[in-house]
């Protein structure tokens, strides 16, 4: 096969089929592979069947994601659409204080904040919407053995030698263990996390779903209650490794205990360390100091607990929990961002190029932003007669998205040490700063667009 | 003047001895030993109340999230058991432990009690705190440790004991009782006597009293100053009664300023050699006439 005018793509999960739907609209003479690791398609899911009940893997899409997904004929955000999950508000809190923060899509005038979608939803869809596009072609079960700067060599379980698709461009989008990315050495940052997060899905009494995304902090990581649909939430709660394979292997009716307890709680009064080991005088002036500060934070959150504030500022309990309806399952977290997203004509989208802590819910809109950007790029190129790998467009590619995806990488690490902090003053520093916020609507509103994906 | 045990004191020890145990508690009844109480009770109460962060505690459920990523603040006796156990052992009359009957004094929450238990001795704890009483049962449940709820002259004085230990014991006597105490322990003793303690010099105030109670590795007061007992003092003490040193180890941090920050914050580093100038020191006795005997002397 000539190396003009075509492309291959390797990594078949959301952020690759993105691009493969979006890049085979835009380039119609190219012709685009997508090799995909998995030999089977998940099965189809009908957007109008609750019957069956949801899948395990879920994702946070926020408005730009939901855009992108329209534009590849994906109408996530549709009335009929009857397995999102949509988020109006979103209620932050601290499992040490009684601060919280509450957002509400009333603040940005919007009808929504986001959108919870299962994995195979999304998957499957664009796979069917791939196979009516002529010049897609997905591969499934291939094996991707190299990647050169114009080649990929993969082999399938059909045919035994391997076979080799010569490219103009070559697009990683293979995730956290990229196979582009380790054969072409680039370089990598890695923070590690040391957290894991236990993922699974419940149904709340009452079985109707709320508008109300939820999510507790612990020193450990957050508890996020999501909003699916009939009654089903998703749950992923980031912990220490212990504490999650404790919480995985857990009798269900435990677990499900330990659910309700530690999503059910709060707000919780401000606690200080004892200092019972002080001499005498300190630790008197520790106490009276602690009793003055611990009155004022308890204090300030019960202000924003007003009634006259409404329900876009109240603390609100989440619903009860009443069953679990999935396995549970351990993910371990990364931090990783690789130093540049290209090299020659390959360059990386989505995981590949970096995976952030889920607590924000940014890891898929960062992929589906990648794409933008990167079709953006390409076209700005071909439009004015250059070719899809030219040199300089991917740079800048790879120049604008380090610097976004960056900004929301040091936010995201930034509330890890926040909440993961047990020193008295950072947790009534972050107490204050949280009822302060949550008084402030333009505090709230700037990072809400930020979630957002807006600029 | 011996001083009796008030029923507050013995009520919970009738409730202590369950049926099902193997554990058994004697009660401090008849007047034994010498005739000085070395009982301080204001020690014990402080001691009492420690019991629950004795040891390390676990989440009262894996299932909910740490409270708290950073460790408990730990109990240095922890650290220093392994020594004083092996040192211990090298100074006893057989390496058939379980032929060894034990006496430890002071045992607080069992530390090296439960490492002599676990050597197969024949162990008896003497502790004069009820609280810690009943954390040694609770611990111990499935052993035969006996447990003596009482200072050490309540005991009865029935049988002898080839081990005897006081493991951070006489810096917490009440006042001007130490040659008291040490008489009792060498009556009751046919073997080896170890005791460790902390010696009484500008080192040790620095060392073993204002640093980890400044810092907080220890709770505030837990030593008095006064009470330290100088190494002199001790084998002074000893010789009275026939008792002879054999071995005199003290703890010294190598490596300057830095190393002694590093024990302090870490709990590593210690080093424990023969001789003075540490602040904890660690002795074992023998009778006068066995020692000579048996070539173990210094």
């Amino acid at each position: 096969m000539s190396a003009t005018k075509s492309i291959s793509i390797v990594g078949g999960g959301v952020v690759g089929l993105t691009l493969l739907t979006r890049l085979s609209r835009l380039l119609p003479s190219h012709t685009i592979h997508l090799l995909d690791g998995s030999p089977k398609s998940p099965p189809p899911l009908s957007p109008t069947d609750t019957s069956t009940i949801p899948t395990i893997r879920t994702y946070a899409l926020n408005d730009a994601s939901v855009d992108t997904l329209m534009k590849c004929g994906l109408d996530v955000d549709s009335v009929d659409n009857l397995r999102k999950g949509e988020y109006k508000s979103m209620q932050v809190w601290d499992s040490k204080t009684p601060s919280y923060l509450k957002f509400d899509a009333s603040l940005l005038s919007s009808p929504k904040l986001g959108l919870i979608i299962e994995d195979d939803y999304i998957t499957s869809s664009l796979e069917t919407l791939a196979s009516t596009l002529p010049n897609a072609h997905i591969i499934k079960g291939a094996h991707v053995k190299t990647v050169t700067n114009n080649s990929v060599t993969y082999s399938t379980s059909s045919s035994t030698s391997p076979q080799t698709l010569n490219s103009e461009l070559i697009v990683g989008a293979d995730g956290v263990n990229s196979t582009v990315r380790n054969s072409l050495n680039l370089g990598i940052t890695k923070i590690g996390y040391g957290r894991t997060a236990v993922i699974s899905t419940v149904k709340v009494e009452g079985e109707v779903t709320g508008k109300t995304a939820w999510q507790r902090f612990f020193p450990g990581g957050p508890l996020a209650l999501l909003p699916l649909w009939g009654g089903y939430y998703s749950i992923v709660w980031s912990t220490t490794p212990t504490h999650a394979k404790a919480l995985a292997s857990a009798d269900p009716d435990a677990f499900l205990s330990t659910l309700n307890t530690c999503i059910s709680s709060g707000p919780t009064p401000i606690k200080f360390s004892s200092g019972s080991s002080l001499p005498p005088p300190l630790k008197a002036v520790k106490n009276f100091a602690d009793d003055l500060v611990g009155t004022l934070v308890n204090g300030i959150s019960l202000v924003n607990m007003n009634e006259k504030f409404g329900d876009s500022k109240r603390f609100e309990t989440p619903p009860k929990i009443t069953e679990l309806i999935s396995p549970r399952f351990k993910i371990p977290l990364n931090l990783q961002h690789v130093d540049s997203y290209t090299q020659g004509s390959v360059v990386l989208v989505g995981d590949a190029a970096h995976s952030v802590h889920p607590m924000a819910g940014q890891g898929l809109n960062l992929g589906i932003a990648d794409v933008e950007c990167l079709l953006k790029c390409i076209q700005s190129s071909t439009s004015t007669g250059g070719p899809v790998n030219d040199e300089y467009t991917l740079e800048r590619y790879s120049k604008e998205r380090r610097r976004e995806v960056m900004k929301i990488m040091g936010g995201i690490h930034a509330l890890h040490h926040v909440f993961k902090e047990e020193n008295d003053l950072i947790v009534t520093g972050r107490a204050l700063g949280m009822s302060l916020i949550n008084m402030s609507e333009n505090a709230k509103k700037v990072l809400a667009r930020a979630a957002m994906g807006e600029n | 003047m011996l001083q009796r045990l008030t029923p507050a004191i013995t009520s919970p020890l009738l409730r202590l001895r369950l049926p099902s145990s193997k554990l058994s508690i004697t009660a401090a009844s008849a007047r034994s030993l010498s005739t000085q109480s070395t009982h301080d009770t204001s020690e014990s109460t402080k001691f009492g109340a420690l019991a629950s962060s004795w040891y390390p505690s676990k989440p009262a459920s894996s299932l909910m999230p740490p409270e708290t990523l950073t460790p408990p603040p730990r109990n240095p006796l922890l650290e220093m058991n392994p020594h004083r156990i092996s040192f211990t052992l090298s100074h006893l009359p057989t390496e058939e432990y379980t032929n060894i009957t034990a006496l430890d004094v002071g045992a607080g929450g069992g530390i090296a009690t439960g490492s002599l238990l676990g050597l197969g001795m024949g162990v008896t704890a003497v502790e004069p705190s009820i609280e810690l009483c009943e954390l040694l049962k609770t611990r111990y449940d499935d052993t035969d440790l006996k447990i003596h709820n009482g200072p050490l002259e309540t005991l009865p004085s029935t049988q002898k004991y080839h081990l005897t230990t006081a493991f951070e014991i006489i810096e917490h006597l009440a006042p001007n009782t130490l040659p008291s105490f040490i008489e009792n322990l060498t009556s009751v003793t046919t073997s080896t006597i170890v005791i460790s303690s902390i010696s009484k010099t500008l080192t040790s105030l620095l060392k073993c009293k204002l640093a980890p109670e400044l810092i907080g590795i220890v709770p505030w007061g837990t030593h008095e100053y006064s009470k330290f007992v100088p190494p002199e003092t001790l084998i002074k003490l000893m010789k009275e009664n026939e008792w002879e040193c054999v071995k005199h180890e003290e703890m010294r941090i190598e490596g300057g300023l830095l190393s002694e920050i590093e024990f302090g914050v870490r709990g590593r580093g210690g080093v424990w050699e023969e001789g003075e100038g540490g602040g904890n020191y660690v002795m074992a006795f023998k009778p006068c006439s066995s020692s000579s005997s048996s070539g173990e002397n210094r």
